[in-house]
């Protein structure tokens, strides 16, 4: 029999029904819902989870330059720049972080292989955060994979009550749904209480309500990629937060339907067109005219 | 929508529409044409933001690498120019620039062989999902979810009701049918989207009738 849920607090209820941390569950759920055995999804989430640590490792490999020439090695400066110095604002893990994150996002922009989680544009968040953070505390294995599983679960919420599409509700629905996923799988890695997990998550997306979707000429680089560090940092934020007892008072699936209201009142220009924000800049302009007259 | 939806596709950067759709476009068009059928030429029309920030995406590479078979996550996209030179594959990109009354990323593949052109167009829907509206003039509708058979026949009765019964005999279930006809030349072409692969040595069976002109089968796209 498949399982079904519609928000998350649907998929709270049932997960607490079942006895099983929110992992777990998730597992059950795509296991019956896809019919194939909870063996099979697991190692189809430990492949996924194989080439979200590859890209993290490529990534820093060398410089990464895109076609447009925007991205210009910015993982491996803050890589080169904290192992020559040792300098770190706050802490080796705290730079690791931000590098980890860096390396992923650049990776899409320069057409490696990474995953999208849940998008393209949004890649880096939970390999920068979620990866970086149960590398760093020594987390098992199989915990990560259901952390995986966790974040994909929070993600289905966004798609049920709204969308995960810049062109439709922004930066929002994008780095910012990537950070409330990464939030909540970060918390499970942790806790099996539900209630810290959706508490981290509403949080990340409390903090983001709003963000915009601006690339410079369409293109997931300028300023998608220094965003997603941002959305990692917020994810762990977030979930310092929630593992520290603080609580939501608002539900996530009523934040998300604000992501959603917000997302509908954006003009076209700040949805993924290239036109708006930062895109819409003189500058961005003359850099996108630059481009264009070398591509030709 | 499943969990590797929601985490996933693992898939060659940047963009879900631009490149991984893009992708799939390619492969699934090879697909419909014949993987193992040789062709002289391949001409590539870009439409709309695929013309407009396609080469920016990698769009370009994506859709000759789906040509090629790649899939959404193989490495070999980034140096399909390269690959296709190499295996003698003739091809050609044209950017067309925006056109209304076409998708947002949408594409027309063409592929010429001994004179004869064969074209499908597509276009890219989200989240690297594809849309297939287009087979040689015929409108469809195919989102490479379900393996299908494609049969081109004379516009006369009968052709549903013998193609229908081969399938039940081989006990595959029909999802969904299209029928669509070009009265300018009295012929039609049938998509039954099924629910397994049709079994290729069946397809002499559909041939027994002398009115079908071609038979088609195309595997479903498996990542989805």
């Amino acid at each position: 029999m498949k399982i079904k849920f519609r928000s998350f607090s649907e998929l709270k209820e049932k997960a607490m029904g079942s006895n099983l941390p929110l992992g777990k569950f998730l597992i059950q759920y795509e296991a019956l819902n896809e019919g194939k055995d909870p063996d099979f999804v697991i190692s189809r989430m430990d492949r996924t989870l194989t080439a979200m640590e590859e890209s993290i490792i490529k990534g820093l490999k060398g410089r990464n330059t895109s076609k447009t020439g925007f991205v210009d090695g910015w993982a491996y400066r803050v890589q080169e720049f904290s192992k020559d110095f040792n300098f770190h604002l706050l802490s080796e893990e705290f730079t690791e972080v931000i590098k980890n994150t860096l390396a992923v996002s650049e990776m899409n922009a320069c057409m490696g292989r990474i995953v999208a989680a849940p998008t393209a544009g949004s890649c880096g968040v939970l390999p920068g955060s979620l990866l970086t953070v149960a590398k760093l505390k020594g987390v098992e294995r199989n915990k990560i994979i259901e952390a995986l599983f966790v974040a994909g679960g929070i993600g289905e919420a966004f798609q049920m009550l709204a969308s995960l599409s810049g062109a439709r509700h922004g930066c929002q629905a994008e780095v910012g749904a990537a950070s409330s996923m990464a939030a909540g799988a970060i918390v499970s890695l942790f806790s099996d209480d539900i209630d810290a997990v959706e508490s981290a998550s509403a949080f990340a997306l409390k903090n983001v309500l709003g963000l915009v979707c601006d690339p410079i000429g369409g293109f997931v680089e300028i300023p998608c990629i220094k965003r997603n560090v941002m959305g990692a940092v917020n994810a762990i934020a977030s979930a310092q937060m929630a593992l520290s007892g603080i609580r939501t008072l608002i539900p996530l699936d009523e934040v998300i339907i604000a992501m959603k209201r917000i997302g509908e009142k954006l003009p076209e220009e700040l949805r993924e067109t290239g036109l708006g924000g930062v895109a819409g800049t003189e500058t961005a302009k003359l850099l996108l005219k630059k481009f264009k007259e070398k591509g030709s | 929508m499943g969990i590797f939806d929601i985490i996933g596709p693992v898939m060659i950067g940047p963009s879900s529409s631009h490149t991984a759709g893009a992708a799939r476009i390619g492969k699934y068009a090879r697909r419909i044409y014949g993987v193992h059928k040789p062709f002289d030429l391949v001409e590539i029309d870009l439409y709309n933001s695929f013309s407009e920030s396609g080469i920016g995406h990698g769009t370009d590479l994506a859709i000759l690498g789906g040509i090629l078979c790649f899939s959404v996550d193989d490495e070999r996209i980034l140096k399909s120019f390269e690959i296709a030179k190499e295996m003698g594959i003739n091809f050609k990109f044209n950017f067309k620039g925006i056109d209304e009354d076409v998708g947002e990323n949408a594409c027309k593949i063409t592929f010429h062989n001994n004179g004869k052109s064969f074209y499908v167009w597509g276009e890219s829907i989200g989240g690297g999902l594809i849309h297939i509206s287009n087979i040689n003039g015929y409108s469809v509708s195919l989102f490479g979810r379900h393996p299908v058979l494609i049969v081109f026949a004379k516009d006369v009765p009968g052709i549903i009701a013998h193609v229908s019964k081969i399938i039940a005999d081989a006990h595959i279930n029909i999802a969904k049918a299209e029928i669509e006809r070009d009265s300018s030349v009295s012929e039609s072409l049938s998509v039954f989207k099924l629910d397994a692969d049709f079994p290729k040595d069946k397809i002499p069976l559909i041939l027994e009738n002398k009115n079908i002109l071609e038979v088609m089968t195309v595997e479903r796209l498996e990542e989805l």
